[in-house]
Order: structure tokens, then sequence, then C-alpha cells
């Protein structure tokens, strides 16, 4: 069947469903098992992103492109970890309990906008805050899709999605207000 | 002053949003060249055959939906476009009925030329004749519901024994019906004609043909006898003639 797919050299030929599949299947496959320590969940985990994919196939421009595999990494490890909290029956804990009023009074991120240099920073702590933080606004600010979206590609409900993104910028915020990175 | 707070807000939350969008930016470039350092633990690893299995049936379904959707968004294109070509033709049409007085009489000539082509039809299947054209004291007694086309009433006569329909078209063709009461009596000439055994609605008739134009019809129906004679005149006409006879009530 791999010969199959790979004897398909001309890339004009493929569909942008399939070369997504050839191009990422072993990195993607990789950051599945990485999560989940097992082929058959691994297995399920990419042909559940595949299936979700497929249906915002649109908006995914160049395919050999950081945005594009990034985007795809995404999906994959989040829809990893619902696996992996469903198979253990655990419920993912946010990390931060305060509601986003109380920060907001406190910090505000357009204070900080103009720090770009640190975008790179930010990122890093947010994500080993919570890596699902960090995707969440990824998929949100930079690629640009819509809240009930990101519920659809995550198999989310919509409030989890609301919820989650107002809890990222808070911590975001709160990493903003404290000048620094706070690693857990 | 409100004005100016609302743009000042729109301002800085489009600001945040491009902020999050660099974070966003900056959190992809984290992850791939977090993937790029475990590069030679995934570059050579076995993604199972059954995934690939998975894949190609998956994309070979999704291939024929997509393809199902396309067609159907084709024919929705194409419908759109051949609504608004008869969208264009019905206003370039009216366009010209109400500025070019000699397109707009043509126009009316051939609507009138067909509702009268419709007219003529109705006629034939539905009027039943010339029930308009006959007294009172023609009740009791048949007519034909059925004429051929150009035939009109131009006769009837009644006397105790007999009634009698006489009906002409425009080449001064012929069509007689004649009906005897109970107890009359009636010859038919048939010297010099060919007699043959018909049936009209279900009963023995006798037709005469004389010469190449004239043919007579008799028959027993209902409580009396009918002859029809006609000139120039089919014989499938007139057995529809026949079949056709109804009662003045």
């Amino acid at each position: 069947m791999i010969a199959f797919l790979l004897m398909i050299e001309d890339e004009g030929k493929r569909d942008k469903l399939e070369d997504l599949y050839i191009t990422y299947r072993r990195e993607l496959f990789y950051v599945a098992y990485n999560i989940l320590h097992d082929y058959q969940d691994a297995e399920d985990a990419i042909q559940n992103a595949f299936l979700r994919i497929s249906k915002y196939l649109d908006k995914i421009g160049e395919i050999r492109c950081k945005k594009t595999r990034g985007y795809l990494v995404i999906i994959v490890r989040n829809l990893s970890f619902d696996r992996f909290n469903e198979k253990k029956k655990a419920v993912p804990v946010d990390f931060l309990d305060e509601t986003a009023e109380e920060i907001d009074s406190e910090v505000s991120i357009e204070n900080h906008v103009l720090n770009l240099e640190r975008g790179k920073e930010l990122a890093e702590a947010l994500s080993k805050l919570n890596s699902n933080y960090a995707d969440l606004l990824t998929l949100k600010y930079y690629y640009e899709y819509s809240t009930p979206e990101i519920a659809d590609l995550l198999n989310l409900s919509y409030e989890v999605v609301s919820v989650r993104l107002t809890r990222s910028k808070v911590a975001l915020r709160k990493i903003l207000s404290e000048g620094g990175v706070k690693y857990e | 002053m409100n004005e100016s707070l609302n743009a000042d807000k729109e301002y800085k939350a489009q600001l945040e949003e491009n902020f999050l969008k660099h974070i966003g930016y900056e959190h992809v470039e984290n992850l791939c060249t977090e993937l790029d350092s475990q590069k030679e633990f995934w570059k050579d690893i076995e993604v199972p055959e059954s995934l690939d299995q998975w894949f190609n049936d998956f994309h070979k379904k999704e291939g024929k939906r997509r393809s199902k959707r396309n067609k159907n968004a084709s024919v929705i294109r194409f419908m759109k476009r051949a609504a608004v070509v008869i969208l264009f033709i019905i206003g370039i049409n009216y366009f010209l009925i109400t500025t070019v007085e000699a397109y707009r009489i043509q126009f009316f000539k051939a609507v009138v030329s067909i509702q009268e082509r419709f007219t003529q039809i109705d006629y034939e299947s539905n009027n039943p004749g010339n029930v308009p054209d006959l007294s009172d004291a023609w009740s009791g007694r048949y007519y034909f519901s059925y004429l051929p086309k150009g035939y009109t009433l131009t006769e009837n006569d009644i006397n105790e024994y007999m009634a009698e329909l006489k009906y002409t078209d425009e080449d001064g063709n012929l069509i007689v019906l004649q009906q005897y009461f109970e107890k009359s009596s009636s010859i038919m000439n048939s010297e010099g004609g060919i007699v043959t055994n018909i049936i009209i609605n279900n009963e023995k008739a006798i037709l005469v043909e004389k010469g190449s134009n004239l043919k007579i019809v008799s028959w027993l129906q209902y409580d009396r006898a009918f002859y029809l004679l006609a000139y120039n005149t089919e014989l499938s006409e007139i057995v529809k003639m026949a079949e056709s006879i109804k009662i003045k009530k």
C-alpha cells in the first residue's frame, strides 16, 4: 500500500489530503506514539486527526511549510492527549483557577505588546505552563479558526474551548505580569 | 468622546490580537524546532501498514464525496447561469414590447394565435356540438356531440315520426342525422351501393357506400332507428359521430 502511495511521485497529481499524509505521516505518528505509547492508539489518533482535518482542507495553504506542519502537530497531539485522558479516565486540569476578571484588573496585554522580541520566550513559557493553552491561542489567532471550528477539530465542546481560550489569555497575562517565565 | 473611546478600544483589541498572533507564530516555530531536534527518532519510524491502508480507503471515499459535491455545485452553477440568461431574455423581451411597436404587434399576434389554437382544441374535445342551436322542441331527441372540423348545424326538422339534423361545411359538404321513433318505418335505398356490416356502440349497423363520396349508416339504438348520411367524409369520422350521439335534456 505504501508502495502505491510512494509511487505517486508526481506531486501535481496528488491532492492536498494525500500530500499532507505522505509528507507528515512519520512525524505525526511519532508525536501521537510519544504521548500514547501504544501503536493502536496512535493510529486511532492519526485517523481521527485526518477525519477532522479533511473538513478544513481549504484553510491549508502550502503543504511543506512550518505553518502547516505546526498545525498538523497541534491537532494530532491534542487529539492524542484527549485519547490518553479518555483511557485513563482523567479529567484535564487547567493550571489557573483565578477568574479572568481578577487578573484583568491587574495586568493588561497591551502594555506588553511591543515586547515582540520576547514572543519566542513567552510562547515557550506558555507552552511549558500548559501546551494546550498555547495550542488553542495559536489555532485561534495564528491560524484564525473560529471557536466552533476549534471545538470540532479538537473534539471539545464549544464551552470548553471558550473557557480554555480565556484561561490561556489569563495565563499569558500572568507570565507577562511576573516579567518572566514561571516553570511548573 | 464616546467615539474616541471606542476607536481607542478597537485599536487596543487589534494590537492584542496581533500580539497573540505573534505568540502563535512563535509557538509554531518552537514546535517545529523541537520536532527537528528529535528527527533522529522519527525519520525512520515504521508507520503501521494498517494506517496506510486506512488512509487509502478514506482518501478514496473522500475523493468520491468531493467529486459528488463538485458535480452538485456545477449543476447549481449552471442553473444559476441559466436563470440569469432567462431573466435577461425576459428583460429584453419586456423592453422591446414596451418600446418597439412592430415587435409588440408581432408578439401579441403570436399570443393571440396560440390562444386561438388552444381554444380550438378545447372546442373539439369538450363542446357538445350544436346544443345551443337546438330549440327546446328538440328535447328528448339526439344530436352529435362530435362533429368533424368545419361543420355547423344548418337545419333541423321534427315531425311525429322522425327528427332530422343537417350540417354543412364551407365547401357545401353535407352530413344528415335522422332518427325514427318507435312504430315508424323507413326504407333505405341501397341500390347500386356496397352494403357492409359495421358496429356502432356495440350495436350492429349497416353501411352503404354509394359511389366514391356518399356513405349511409343505419343502426338501432336506445328506442329508435338512426340514419347517418355523409358526403366526402371518412368512415372513421362517421363512426366517431355515430358513437357520439347524445340526448338533449
